[in-house]
């Protein structure tokens, strides 16, 4: 309840700044960029953080001047986490409203339907999803704003491996989310050297998984993986005397879920990308922003849409404003030092985070804290 | 003691009583004869509410009743045995019996001041089967606790739907003799029967019913009539 | 498979064995005295745990409060249902599926109004004794889960008493069991229905104050709530309170057996397969009676 307040404000807050841009010098035809998230429905949880922080980029970068003293306008459209409205949503930013790029979408399936509109037309496309089926290599005009979870699973392993020295793990997941980054942990094992001497799964909806936190705990792992996107398993491992650390995944660090976790969001592990309570040095000055313009910390979604703004900023300022789509694609296809991480395009899972980009967080008592442990 | 002036009722829209008259005076017995589908049921379920009237009165003592809801007749002394008997199957016996007895302890000044005791008086054998559920006791057995379970709302209008049909002779006589002792008793009777010879034997007059009307009206003489009740017999007992 | 896994196994499966039990006797109630198969029950709990919620943590009054005015709550709401849904479907001449199909329209509307207050996301109520755990054998349950246990038994045994004992709860059983008859007797058969409602809502709020400090309380609770209680309920025979306990019970162990024993994936299959395997051996449920005694 409280963030559709702040939402309300920050969008009345973009409304109102866009003719003071115009003041300070950004005029001309603006830039416009199309934005697919999902604002409804499951995905909620990660669109609404994006949204916040894209508007805040809008903001900021039309306060500077825009881009070559042209505004840039974001349009926003919910697909509440369908594919198929995704779908007729790009449709009308591509042919309507004629957008130079897209922003989005939020979840992976509706990642599919999008691209396969833009890349017909060659339109940049920046999902904050990572690398999804085989096809979207052949994309030329996406871009994944959000590693795959493939790299997700060497995170979770190389904390636990290098900081924890853990031989044995345990896995509690879900079928969703959770089994799809335990399938990417499965391919990882060997590579180092770790058991999963326990792996239980339990289906979204659940309201206890208490039998088989207690089967995980039964067999004696080192660290234990929580995989989900609910606070239940997070809760009944304590219960059932998981004493060990958890290490979870960044899909469940939002302080939404965190808040679920009650009095047992404690000792949990997260790789992520952002910790706004001890920001990176080049994360400060996004972290400050965001604090003043909305009241509350940013986690990594909020990073990410506010990264995908100035990546569009940036090539479209490059590539000049007769850019064709195709140009700007190109203009994008390279390397950027981003808020949330440091991207490059032009590799092999066109994304480009690599491990360094990492950030491990331990909540305790309820409150992220920076941990200083690396990857390199 | 009751009585329905001009009475229409039925199923939805459709009449199935049309205009009928009857009379049950304090302490007689009266028989409603006829047909099957003669209406005879109908008019029993108008009587009690559980069909709403179209048409006409019914009045108990001479206050009108046809607007009270059904389960308010009972407190004004009208008591009902239907067809089917209608007993609580998976209670025990004495859970049928205490459900009217409660029921019962509501009327001031009955006239028949039937108590529990009185009703296991009247039928003995339930003294030993107050904690079997009413649902595996023979058909006559059934009958006869209905019968007790509407005594003990203390009536003073017992009305009683075809308590002969699918009953052994025997039970038959038992259930007369029942019948008879309440006669004794003053308690006004409305016996409905397709037997004609139940019928003779425990009412003082009868009415006559076909295609829901009423066709005749036998006095206590004509029950007499061997002639006449065979020709009414052959005409309107189907 | 050490003892510490059986015996937590075990607990697990009590725990969530009873919570699915408490909503089952909501709709072994419900569908004792009315006939109705009240698919709200477990809104009802939704509901029950709201008002909790609101009473005792947005407002700060005293836990108790809260728990007695949100199992108000459900006996108000089942009064409302019954006077606004149950009874014009009753005028229209409706069919046991009519009510079914109201009362899961019910359901919904309950649920989607939570979302529409409440939002997506799950909020804490808290337990009896907090979160306090019980040692036993190395294996935990929590203090307020015993309690669970202790308060349903009782409400079964004051139902059982409820029912045999008193005039009122002999009156509603009579009106289920043969309207017309009752009507005769001066039984007062809508009213026996409102009340019946109105007590199936009761459970049902009482159930939503027990069990939300063990799953939180959130949108959909209500319905995957009333799946599993329906399931404890018909295990039990339907028209059985302790039948539906007992059948909450069965399948709560059922499927944490089946976890720590088989595997969690197969969790669902197993308590499915046995729940057809009573189904087709026994139609009745463990504790209902072959077909109806007539009379």
């Amino acid at each position: 309840m409280l963030r559709a307040g702040l939402g309300t404000l920050a969008l009345a807050g973009a409304t109102i700044m866009s003719p003071m841009a115009q003041a300070q010098g950004a005029t001309g035809e603006p830039l416009k960029i199309g934005a697919i998230i999902s604002l409804t429905g499951p995905g909620a949880g990660l669109g609404n953080p994006q949204r916040q922080g894209m508007l805040l980029a809008e903001k900021t970068i039309n306060a500077a001047g825009g881009v070559n003293g042209r505004p840039i306008r974001i349009l926003i459209e919910d697909d509440g986490s369908k594919p198929d409205i995704a779908k007729s949503k790009a449709e009308r930013l591509m042919y309507d409203e004629k957008v130079s790029a897209i922003i989005g979408p939020s979840l992976t399936a509706s990642t599919g339907a999008v691209a396969a509109i833009t890349n017909a037309e060659g339109l940049p496309t920046l999902c904050f999803t990572g690398l999804g089926p085989r096809i979207e290599l052949t994309y030329k005009s996406l871009f994944h704003l959000l590693p795959a979870q493939d790299l997700n699973a060497k995170a979770m392993l190389e904390y636990s491996t290098k900081e924890l020295k853990a031989k044995k793990i345990g896995i509690l997941h879900d079928t969703g989310y959770g089994q799809v980054v335990t399938n990417q942990l499965n391919v990882h094992r060997q590579a180092y050297g770790v058991e999963f001497v326990a792996i239980e799964k339990f289906e979204v909806g659940a309201s206890d998984v208490s039998a088989q936190a207690a089967k995980v705990r039964a067999a004696s792992p080192d660290v234990v993986f929580v995989i989900a996107t609910s606070a239940v398993p997070f809760r009944n491992a304590r219960q059932v005397k998981i004493e060990q650390p958890i290490v979870s995944a960044i899909g469940s660090s939002t302080y939404d879920y965190v808040r679920g976790f009650g009095e047992y969001a404690d000792n949990i592990i997260y790789p992520e990308f952002v910790v706004g309570e001890q920001p990176k040095d080049n994360q400060k000055a996004f972290v400050e922003a965001f604090q003043k313009e909305y009241g509350s910390l940013p986690k990594n979604f909020e990073a990410a849409a506010w990264d995908s703004v100035h990546i569009i900023a940036k090539a479209a300022a490059k590539a000049g404003p007769k850019a064709g789509s195709k140009d700007l694609a190109a203009a994008m296809r390279g390397s950027y030092p981003g808020v949330m991480a440091t991207y490059d395009f032009a590799k092999d899972d066109m994304t480009g985070i690599e491990l360094s980009s990492y950030v491990f967080s331990k909540l305790v008592k309820g409150k992220f804290e920076r941990l200083s442990f690396t990857t390199k | 003691m009751l009585a329905t002036h001009q009475l229409r009722a039925g199923y939805g829209s459709v009449a199935v009583l049309f205009d009928v008259d009857i009379a049950v005076g304090a302490g007689e017995s009266i028989a409603i004869i006829g047909a099957n589908g003669a209406g005879k049921s109908t008019l029993v379920r108008a009587i009690c509410g559980l069909i709403p009237s179209m048409a006409g009165t019914i009045e108990k003592e001479g206050r009108p009743i046809q607007s009270l809801p059904p389960h308010a007749r009972a407190e004004h002394g009208v008591a009902v045995v239907l067809e089917g008997r209608h007993l609580f199957g998976e209670l025990s016996l004495e859970s049928n019996l205490r459900i009217a007895e409660t029921q019962g302890s509501k009327r001031r000044n009955a006239r028949f001041d039937f108590s529990f005791e009185d009703v296991l008086d009247l039928f003995p054998f339930m003294r030993g089967r107050l904690g079997a559920p009413v649902g595996v006791f023979s058909g006559g057995e059934q009958q006869m606790v209905a019968i007790g379970r509407a005594l003990l709302l203390k009536p003073d209008l017992l009305i009683l739907d075809e308590p002969s049909t699918g009953l052994a002779p025997k039970v038959v006589r038992e259930i007369v003799a029942v019948i008879q002792t309440l006669r004794q008793k003053g308690m006004s009777l409305l016996l409905i029967e397709q037997h004609i010879g139940v019928a003779s034997e425990c009412s003082d007059r009868a009415y006559v019913m076909s295609l829901g009307k009423i066709v005749k009206e036998l006095d206590s003489t004509d029950w007499h009539d061997q002639s006449l009740l065979a020709e009414i017999t052959q005409a309107y007992l189907g | 498979m050490t003892l510490t896994l059986l015996v937590q196994s075990v607990l697990a499966g009590l725990t969530n064995g009873f919570v699915y039990g408490l909503i089952g006797l909501g709709i072994a109630v419900v569908f004792r005295g009315a006939r109705i198969i009240n698919a709200m029950q477990g809104d009802l709990a939704l509901i029950g745990s709201v008002v909790a919620y609101l009473i005792a943590v947005s407002l700060g009054l005293p836990m108790i409060l809260g728990f007695l005015l949100g199992v108000v709550a459900g006996g108000v709401t089942g009064f409302l249902v019954d006077r606004l849904m149950i009874r014009p479907t009753a005028k229209r001449r409706g069919t046991e599926d009519s009510f079914l199909l109201v009362t899961l329209g019910g359901a919904f509307a309950v649920s989607a109004t939570v979302l529409l207050y409440f939002g997506r996301d799950s909020y804490v109520l808290p337990g009896i004794g907090g979160n306090a755990m019980v040692d036993v054998f190395d294996a935990a349950m929590r203090v307020h889960a015993i309690w669970l246990i202790v308060i349903s038994t009782g409400v079964v045994l004051a139902l059982r008493w409820f029912y045999a004992k008193t005039a009122i709860g002999q009156a509603m059983l009579a009106a289920s069991i043969d309207p017309e008859g009752a009507l005769t007797l001066g039984i007062n058969v809508g009213w026996m229905r409102t009340m019946t409602l109105a007590l199936g809502g009761l459970v049902g709020g009482l159930a939503g104050v027990l069990v939300a400090p063990l799953i939180n309380i959130q949108y959909e609770m209500g319905l995957l709530l009333t799946l599993k209680g329906f399931a404890a309920a018909i295990l039990g025979g339907l028209t059985s309170p302790f039948g539906a306990i007992f059948g909450g019970v069965i399948l709560g162990l059922v499927e944490a057996l089946a976890v720590v024993t088989i595997s969690s994936g197969y969790k669902d299959v197993v308590a499915m397969t046995l729940l057809i395997a009573i189904m087709i051996a026994m139609p009745q449920g463990l504790f209902g009676r072959r077909g109806r005694l007539g009379g």
